[in-house]
């Protein structure tokens, strides 16, 4: 299907290649990051305990959008720098390009910075902002400068090592009232969607798709797979959201800012009092690749586009992102870079249905020339 | 190689960013509390354990008191008087009298939900008298105030007192239509006492139920697996165990006002008889009296409760919440406007399953 215009299309050599099923791992652990820790108490601002039912909605919208880009991909030739080419020619594409290049760099930020302000509010309030994150920073150049596969290697661990984490649900549900939790639908359905809109941050990470598809070495398996790594996201988001719901009372949601991390403090182990230190500790395993992920499609671009050296890229984007971080320094400001991302995220969501469009409609254009 | 090292280096410096202190050099906070004194002024105190010589192996409790204006300048007051830098995070039990339970606990709950190393499973309560008194008292325990009370406190969760800590007052304290309560202590000689339940409405005390009727609240609740009960019946004083209950709620709603249906099933054994002359004999007919009795005393007690409650113009029970979640389109105001009249009816349904092993 991709091979019909073998001008515009990705070259790849194998050895960079990876199976399909690791996309699982990849569009998972794009999808989950920092929104997790905090996402029932976006959600239930608009509609409440009835907030489940958006996770549904954006779920069913997150997976018909997966369609969109396999699509798109398919018909468009390789990736998103290559249909902006097609469609917008070389001078306007490439801007596009560069934009959809700010927003993973963004997403990168946005991450990064969030998850060092949970380490200071809830770890080390006097955290060392500027050698922290230079540490940081150094290990996740260490693991982008490693490829594409390092990267996705490491998606596995983070998923596997995460799901332990899971088991941990049983304590707050223990704690939980069931009587309160009925099934009584009181919203409206455009409460509903605003709550969707609210909480599409933490579904973000499919456009991910648009920039890795010409690493994946059969992509017509690969596609069952990032169905199930959408699925997967979902389920967990469920089982988080609707644990939160137990644990807390509906008003009281509206007070607690992470509220995954609250979920923690009741756990209890003979061995240790407050667990949400471990919980916040293995949460690096999340945040490292979901970091890594964005840098990398970040830096693909700039090498798609004018073929820079990617790990020259990948230093640049380093150091300005330890920059900003540093710039980002007070809790408003990450909670208005949350929202500023949300924003962008849920655009770029819509863009994908026009990108899907224009490529079938080139597509068509394109073959009847050809007759 | 290079990158290996590299990653390793990164990890040695990761380490190495935030100032580490050992748990000696701390003064390690495990119970706090505070009284009222008078308008504006409040009395806070704090019981820090001193672990001796481990030959010794006693304990020793310092216990710092500082009167202040406001919460903020006790932090900073108290910092003062102690030679070891404080730390909150093994918080244990924290305790208000009643005065200034009766006046309201807004703030103390605001600090208590947003300080990170509180944890949750705290447990709070309400001391009838003088809390600097009851944390400084000599309990002859070998142990910590602190841990004297978690005990007690815990030990009364398994029999007779519904589950109370931080979180569970948290959770009905910003829920519309519940109302939290905490465990009402007393200190007694030289010992201390759960004397009852203290019933909040919102942040502030409004009533309280006295010990023996504490296994009533429990019985609404939640499940009970363990609670002893005793009544004076006509054949005398007759102890009965709670082996296991349940509790449902059945909202009904006519027209704008709801009805509400409470059926409990309780069943349990007799564990006590003090005879008075009637002949004790295992008969059908004669649990059959007893189980009418003891329903009957469950009825109007849980009755009588509920309308302590709605005098109160208080929810523990959670009706208002019930309501909510399971009926469209709630409205606040309207619900407490009604909620003083709205009817409660109670069903017991209680089987003895048991005598003991003698007749």
């Amino acid at each position: 299907m991709n091979k019909i215009d073998n001008i515009t299309s990705v070259y790849v050599p194998e050895k960079f290649l990876i199976t399909p099923m690791f996309v699982f791992f990849i569009i998972h652990s794009m999808q989950v990051g920092v929104g997790i820790l905090g996402f029932e108490g976006y959600i239930s601002k608009h509609s409440g305990f009835d907030s489940w039912i958006s996770i549904v909605i954006a779920g069913v919208f997150i997976h018909i959008l997966l369609w969109m880009v396999y699509q798109a991909l398919q018909t468009g030739g390789g990736d998103i720098v290559a249909i902006h080419r097609q469609c917008f020619g070389k001078y306007f594409g490439g801007i596009l390009s560069l934009v959809i290049c700010v927003y993973f760099f963004l997403l990168a930020l946005t991450v990064l910075r969030t998850f060092i302000e949970v380490i200071q509010v809830w770890m080390f309030p006097s955290l060392n902002l500027k050698i922290f994150s230079l540490v940081f920073l150094l290990l996740i150049f260490y693991l982008v400068i490693g490829g594409f596969r390092l990267v996705t290697g490491f998606c596995m661990i983070s998923v596997i090592m995460t799901i332990p984490l899971l088991l941990l649900k049983f304590f707050p549900i223990m704690v939980g009232n069931f009587n309160y939790l009925y099934p009584a639908i009181d919203h409206s359905i455009f409460d509903l969607i605003r709550s969707t809109k609210d909480g599409i941050l933490s579904f973000l990470g499919i456009e991910l798709l648009l920039i890795f598809y010409p690493f994946i070495k059969n992509p017509q398996a690969s596609k069952k797979w990032a169905h199930f790594g959408v699925f997967y996201t979902v389920l967990i988001y469920l089982a988080t959201a609707l644990t939160a719901f137990l644990y807390f009372s509906e008003e009281q949601l509206k007070y607690v800012t992470w509220g995954t991390i609250s979920l923690w403090k009741i756990v209890e182990f003979p061995f240790i009092e407050r667990f949400e230190y471990i919980g916040i500790a293995l949460w690096m395993y999340v945040i490292v690749p979901n970091v890594c992920l964005a840098l990398w499609g970040a830096s693909r671009i700039p090498r798609r586009l004018f073929n820079i050296n990617q790990k020259i890229t990948i230093g640049l984007f380093c150091l300005a992102l330890y920059i900003l971080i540093l710039l980002f320094d007070d809790r408003q400001r990450v909670e208005q870079l949350n929202v500023f991302a949300n924003e962008v995220g849920f655009y770029v969501l819509l863009y994908i249905p026009v990108i899907f469009l224009l490529s079938k409609i080139m597509y068509k254009v394109r073959t009847r020339h050809e007759r | 190689m290079r990158g290996k090292l590299l990653s390793v280096i990164c990890l040695m410096f990761a380490a190495g960013c935030n100032n580490i202190d050992s748990v000696e050099d701390r003064a390690i906070i495990q119970i706090s509390g505070y009284d009222y004194v008078d308008e504006g002024r409040i009395k806070g105190t704090v019981g820090i354990p001193q672990y001796g010589e481990e030959s010794a192996r006693t304990v020793e409790e310092l216990n710092l008191t500082v009167e202040t204006e406001s919460l903020k300048e006790f932090d900073i007051q108290i910092q003062n008087e102690s030679s070891k830098p404080l730390s909150m995070g093994k918080l244990e039990v924290n305790l208000y009298n009643e005065d200034l339970a009766s006046r309201g606990i807004t703030d103390f709950m605001d600090i208590l939900s947003r300080d990170p190393r509180i944890g949750r499973n705290i447990y709070l309560g309400i001391v009838d008298g003088d809390t600097q008194k009851l944390i400084e008292g000599d309990y002859n325990q070998n142990e910590t105030t602190a841990k004297y009370l978690k005990g007690i406190i815990e030990n009364n969760i398994d029999q007779n007192l519904p589950k109370t800590n931080l979180h569970y007052f948290l959770y009905a304290y910003y829920a519309d239509g519940l109302d939290g309560f905490l465990p009402y202590l007393k200190k007694v000689n030289s010992h201390i006492e759960v004397s009852g339940i203290s019933i909040f409405k919102e942040a502030s005390q409004v009533t309280v139920i006295p010990a023996e009727d504490t296994l009533i609240l429990k019985l609404l609740k939640e499940k009970v697996e363990k609670g002893s009960q005793t009544i004076q019946s006509d054949e005398g004083v007759i102890g009965m165990e709670i082996t296991d209950s349940n509790t449902s709620y059945q909202v009904k709603k006519s027209g704008d006002s709801p009805r509400f249906i409470v059926n409990m099933t309780i069943k349990g054994f007799i564990n006590e008889m003090k005879e008075t002359g009637v002949e004790s004999q295992r008969s059908s007919a004669r649990i059959d009296h007893l189980e009418e009795e003891f329903s009957a005393y469950y009825k109007s007690k849980a009755e009588e409760m509920i309308e302590l409650f709605k005098e109160n113009e208080t929810d523990p029970i959670g009706l208002g919440s019930l309501y909510k979640n399971r009926m469209r389109n709630f409205d606040k105001q309207a619900w407490e406007e009604q909620y003083p009249e709205v009817p409660v009816e109670v069903n017991v349904d209680l089987e003895i399953t048991g005598m003991g092993i003698s007749l």
